[in-house]
Order: structure tokens, then sequence, then C-alpha cells
């Protein structure tokens, strides 16, 4: 059914009103936001894409670092502030509980981070004053209440929080689910992963195509391997079969599996091209080492391709966190191995070529890149037992620029030197209105 | 960045030909569709899915635009009911345009709905009390209604800014008030879409975003609660 939008209600509304509804435009923004990536909900309510003033890491507590708790960790990116590129708040929340993602809620107002071994969820407030995010809630009954562990990703849905886990509390095996709440933090849902048609119950990360009412899932593997040390794990060929080789599209209203694709060994991020038309998506393979398409082609059906090898699949560069540009013409890809981010180029999606590499540092793992490109971020913490030892467990926070062809750096956060820990997941921030709610 | 001239009395004046002039001066753009807007493609039939209960809906006491106190839950129990807020002043044009427009549209076909004219309500909150007077209400209300009492739109206010807060803030209707470089307010009021689906029951059970806000999507949800609650009714309850 298609319905027309009528125009002549305005008229009448205007004539009601007077003055009221007269006027061009207000080009006021519709939230607080003023600064984004480009890999956050789409629910997410005006991207406005400015210069993000503060950047928040989510960090791991880590033995003889700091106060070696988990902590959110706030450091200033304004360019020519005086504090630029350092740390200028920090949030320990207790303990080590292998400290991972994070995600806004709808309103922009609340940053939801999630520990893997605990399962616990700490809601902060970056609204009232981002440069000094505020605890104001801890959900730690999800095993519990769910039967699920590991809370991974958090994904913004309007009033409610959709959070993918990687395993369950009975066998900390990779069968695992979805679960919502609502930004009060309250439960609202759980949906298990697929197991029947091919589905193989794991999950990762979470992406929404709201116009396509489409949402896709990746798949990873459960507690015992993420929170096994690595060298072990690689050396048990029983525990290597434990990883997850599907994405799964859904019926987003619904909350029901349309279609299971093979993805072998392990997709991981998933990122929707934000291009006005585009009706595909993109994830890297972690142990195949391959991009991979999701694509509607022609006939209407929706099919996973591998399109394009990163590095030398032979040597398991392990690629990680992956970040798409706004116009979906390129995107980078971290491969944790050899420290190294690549960048490809989108412009044909079936066939993603590798225009450029440089490595970042001995170990690499998460990539936000602002709206426009300019300014890209990494830091180097993967999993706690997944990092690399002595040396060249290198801890930082790295902002650089880029102009297109070369990344230049711009500043380096030393999570060590600074007694800060393992720093994993970045959300951008920048100050908050000041007129709000009486 | 076009700025509207507010009246001086920061009040709305209801005489036509001025606004008719004032009409042909700055004509009010057509609502668009925002940037992930497209009609959402790939609904499933209505009644073939659950909607989650995400919250419940606060009570708090309004005006109705007869000036007279009234629960809220007396206009979103008994009925399915689309609630949005909304302020006359609003010319974002993804912001109160989008829901005037997606509310017009889901009401003229759900008059002709059999599933949906009894059981459909619509209302609408302002944000704005000092300026959303019950006054203005009546004209709303008189404007976007038929006379066959089919799928009503009702139009609420406060008593003043603080008595509608703890309602936003419950719902997690987000606002702020944009400040001029005087350090006034400038009249704008700076929100993030949002329009509630609710029950009979007074469970929200879905919210709609400007990123898939879609008179399809709203009646595609509206019917499947319908069939739901077969003895919903959108005939309002005296007190």
């Amino acid at each position: 059914m298609t319905l027309t939008l009528k125009s002549g209600a305005v008229v009448k509304r205007a004539l009601a009103l007077g003055a009221c509804v007269l006027g061009g435009l207000i080009a006021h923004e519709t939230s607080a936001a003023r600064a984004d990536e480009t890999c956050n909900s789409p629910f997410m309510s005006g991207l406005i894409k400015g210069q993000e003033h503060y950047l928040h890491v989510w960090t791991l507590g880590e033995k003889g670092v700091g106060d070696e708790s988990d902590k959110l960790v706030t450091i200033d990116v304004i360019p020519g502030s005086a504090t630029y590129g350092k740390v200028i708040h920090t949030l320990s929340v207790g303990g080590r509980g292998e400290a991972h993602h994070m995600g806004f809620t709808d309103d922009r107002k609340y940053l939801w981070a999630g520990r893997l071994d605990d399962s616990k969820i700490f809601i902060f407030d970056v609204g009232s004053d981002p440069a000094k995010p505020a605890l104001v809630k801890t959900i730690d009954n999800l095993a519990e209440t769910t039967g699920y562990v590991g809370p991974h990703t958090f994904y913004a849905l309007p009033g409610r929080m959709l959070v993918q886990a990687l395993s369950n509390k009975k066998d900390h095996g990779g069968v695992t689910g979805l679960i919502t709440y609502n930004n009060a933090g309250d439960l609202v849902a759980t949906t298990p992963m697929p197991v029947g048609d091919g589905g193989d119950g794991y999950g990762y990360d979470i992406a929404i195509n709201p116009g396509q009412n489409r949402m896709l899932t990746s798949s990873f593997t459960g507690w015992t391997n993420y929170m096994m040390d690595a060298a072990q794990l690689m050396q048990d060929s029983a525990a290597m079969k434990n990883f997850g080789g599907t994405m799964v599209l859904w019926d987003l209203k619904a909350m029901t599996p349309v279609k299971i694709f093979s993805v072998p060994g392990a997709p991981l991020e998933i990122r929707w091209a934000l291009k006005p038309g585009a009706n595909w998506a993109i994830t890297a393979s972690a142990l195949t080492s391959k991009l991979y398409l999701i694509r509607e082609d022609g006939d209407g059906q929706w099919r996973a391709k591998p399109v394009a090898d990163v590095g030398d699949a032979s040597k398991i560069p392990l690629p990680v966190d992956i970040s798409i540009s706004a116009d979906a013409s390129s995107l980078w890809v971290n491969t944790f191995m050899d420290g190294t981010a690549r960048l490809f180029d989108l412009s044909d999606p079936e066939a993603p070529k590798q225009v450029y590499a440089k490595k970042i540092g001995a170990q690499v793992n998460m990539v936000s890149q602002s709206w426009d490109g300019k300014r890209v971020y990494f830091t180097s913490s993967l999993l706690a037992n997944w990092d690399k030892k002595g040396a060249d467990n290198e801890q930082f926070l790295k902002g650089y620029s880029w102009d297109g062809k070369e990344l230049k750096e711009a500043f380096v956060v030393d999570f060590h030197k600074e007694g800060l820990g393992r720093a994993h997941h970045m959300k951008f921030t920048a100050r908050a209105q000041k007129a709000e709610l009486p | 960045m076009i700025r509207r001239k507010e009246a001086k009395d920061g009040r709305a004046r209801f005489a036509a030909p001025v606004a008719a002039a004032l009409l042909a001066l700055a004509p009010l753009a057509p609502p668009q569709a925002a940037e992930h807007g497209a009609a959402a493609t790939n609904l499933p039939a209505p009644g073939t899915y659950v909607l989650q209960k995400i919250q419940r809906v606060p009570d708090a006491t309004l005006l109705d635009e007869a000036a007279a106190p009234v629960k809220i839950s007396a206009y979103t129990r008994g009925a399915v009911t689309a609630l949005g807020f909304f302020y006359g002043h609003c010319a974002d044009p993804t912001g109160c345009p989008v829901a005037w427009s997606v509310f017009e549209a889901a009401r003229e076909a759900a008059r002709r709905d059999p599933l949906l004219a009894s059981r459909l309500r619509l209302v609408f909150v302002s944000l704005d009390p000092a300026r959303d007077t019950p006054s203005t209400l009546r004209l709303l209300k008189s404007n976007e209604n038929g006379d066959d009492g089919h799928a009503p739109w009702s139009f609420l206010t406060g008593a003043s800014e603080r008595e509608v807060t703890p309602l936003l803030r419950a719902m997690g209707q987000d606002v702020a008030y944009e400040i001029d470089d005087s350090g006034r307010r400038s009249g704008a009021i700076n929100h993030m879409l949002k329009v509630f689906l609710i029950d009979p029951d007074g469970w929200v059970r879905e919210i709609y975003s400007t990123a898939f806000l879609t008179p399809e999507s709203l009646l595609n949800d509206a019917r499947t609660l319908a069939r739901a609650f077969p003895n919903a009714s959108s005939r309002l309850v005296e007190p």
C-alpha cells in the first residue's frame, strides 16, 4: 500500500496557528550530538558530522598497571586545546571483568559498556558532562535473568538497547542470544540465535538497515575460548572447532531469522554501506582473513560471498575491527598480528582492493574514524588473554590525520605509561548543550 | 539557516489574513523524508509477529483543549494509541512536520479500515505549553478530526513546562531548549522525534524515530495490536 502525504493540512494548520508555524526551515539539531563515527546505530537521532571533542576508551584493568581496574578513560581530542591528546578523566568501575565494547543509547546521553567475563553492564551518563562521564547504573544479573553471558555489542533501538551476547551460562560455549533492554535498564526480551537450518547459534555483532527492516548478526566464540590463553587455544584442535561460521539476516520487526549465510572463520564486525541507495554490508572473517560482502542481488536474494583477501591468509594476520567511510567508498581493516591498518577501496564492493597500509604498533585492534574520514583513531587490545606478551604487549590510543594519502600521527597515549591498562573500544562525544529539561 | 520571527508576545496570532499573507512570504517547507526514512519494506504481515512490551506509560496530569485537567491514562488506555510529542512552532523538517504528515496519512487510512477505525486513537502532547495553549489545541483538533469519530486525534498540553517534564523524562523523550547568542531561549525546542505505539493496557509496544517512522510501519503495527486486542475502543471514557 502506498500512502501519499498531504500538504493541504499544513496550510490549514498554518491558518489555525497563524505565526506559529510560519517561516522557512530552522536547521536546528535534533540531538545534542556533534560528532559521529560511521558505525553507530542508525536509530541514534540526527547524526552530526562535525569535530569530536572527547574520545572515551573502555579499558581493561591490567595486573601491575595503575589501580588494575577496568575503567572508562576520556581523552581530549579538541584541536588546539591545551590538553589535546591527553587523558582528562578516568572512571574505574572496580575489578577486572574483560571490558570490551560500548554503545550509545538512541538519545546519545548514555553509554552502555560491557564486560565479557563477569557479564556486567555499566551505564555511563555522557550527556550531562561528556568530559566527566558518571556511572549511573550497573546491570549485574544478565546470566541469571537471561541464561546468556558475554554482553558484546550494544546497539541502540528507539528507547531500547539491543545487546548481542557471545556465550551462555549453561556450558560457556558459543550458542547464545540477543537481549533487549529498555533505556532504563529493564529487561524487555531475549531472542535465541538460530540453531536450525544451518545456524550455529553463535553471535558477535549487530548491524541494522531500518529502511529494509533487516538486521545482520555475525558469530565468534564462547566464553571458554575467549577467556583462554591465545597460544593454548591455537594448539587445542577441539577448541578451534568452536568458532562461528555463520551470519544471520533477520526480520527486525519480528525478530525472526530470514536467512542464514555460511561465512567460515568467525565473521566479526558488520558495517552497512551508509550511502543512500546502497544495499549491502561488509564484514571481515578473522580466521580466514577475508572480506565478505552481504548483498541483495538483482533477483531479490540476499547472499554472502568472499570478495577480497586481507593480507596473506596462510599467516593468519587476524583481521579484527573495520571502519567504513560515510560514503562507503573505503574501509579501514586492522590486522592484529602484524599491528597493521589497511585501507581498502570499496568503489566496487564486489572487488575491494587494498590501496594503503601502515603499521600502527606491535598489535592493533580497534579503529574508529570521524564522519568526514579525516581523523582515524586506533587502540591496541583484543582480549586480555589474546594480547601479545612481553615487549609486544603495547597498549595505546593513537590518533592520526588522514589526507587521503597518508596517516599522520597526531598524538599517542601510552596506556601503560599512564597507568591505565589495555585500551579497547572507543566512542566519540562532544560538549553537551547547556539547556536541558528543567 | 533562516530564523523565524516570533510574535512579540510569543503567542500565536490567529488572524487568517495575516497568516495568509505571511504564508505567501514564507511558505512552510513540506515535510521531507529522513535520511534513512524511505518507506520501510519487508514488513511482516500484521498479526504474524509480537511487539515487545518496552515500557509502561507513566501517569501524568495534562490539559485538554477545554483547559480541563485530564489524566494521560484516559488517552492511552483501552485503545491502540499512537502518541507523539510536538510543538506548534516546530519547523525542523525531520521533526514535527514528519509526525504531522505520518499521523494524517495513518489516520486517513485507519478511518477506512474496519480493523482500526474504531480502535486506533492518535494523541499529540505539546512540548511547549506556554505557546500551545488549549485554545490552540481546539483549532488543531477541529482541523484534524472528521465528523465520523473514527481514529480520533486528541491534542493535550500542560499547565506549565514543569508539569510536562516528568512525563518527558519517563517516556524518554529527549528535549533541549535552544539558546541564542544573548543566552536566552530562541523558541526552538531541539527534540528527537519519537512516536510511541501503546497497547490498550498502557504498554509502549513500539517507538518510532525518524529512521523508520512511516505510515506503513505505524499502520502495520497498529493492525497487529488491534488483532491482539479485538475489544480495543478509541472512544474516550468520561472520568
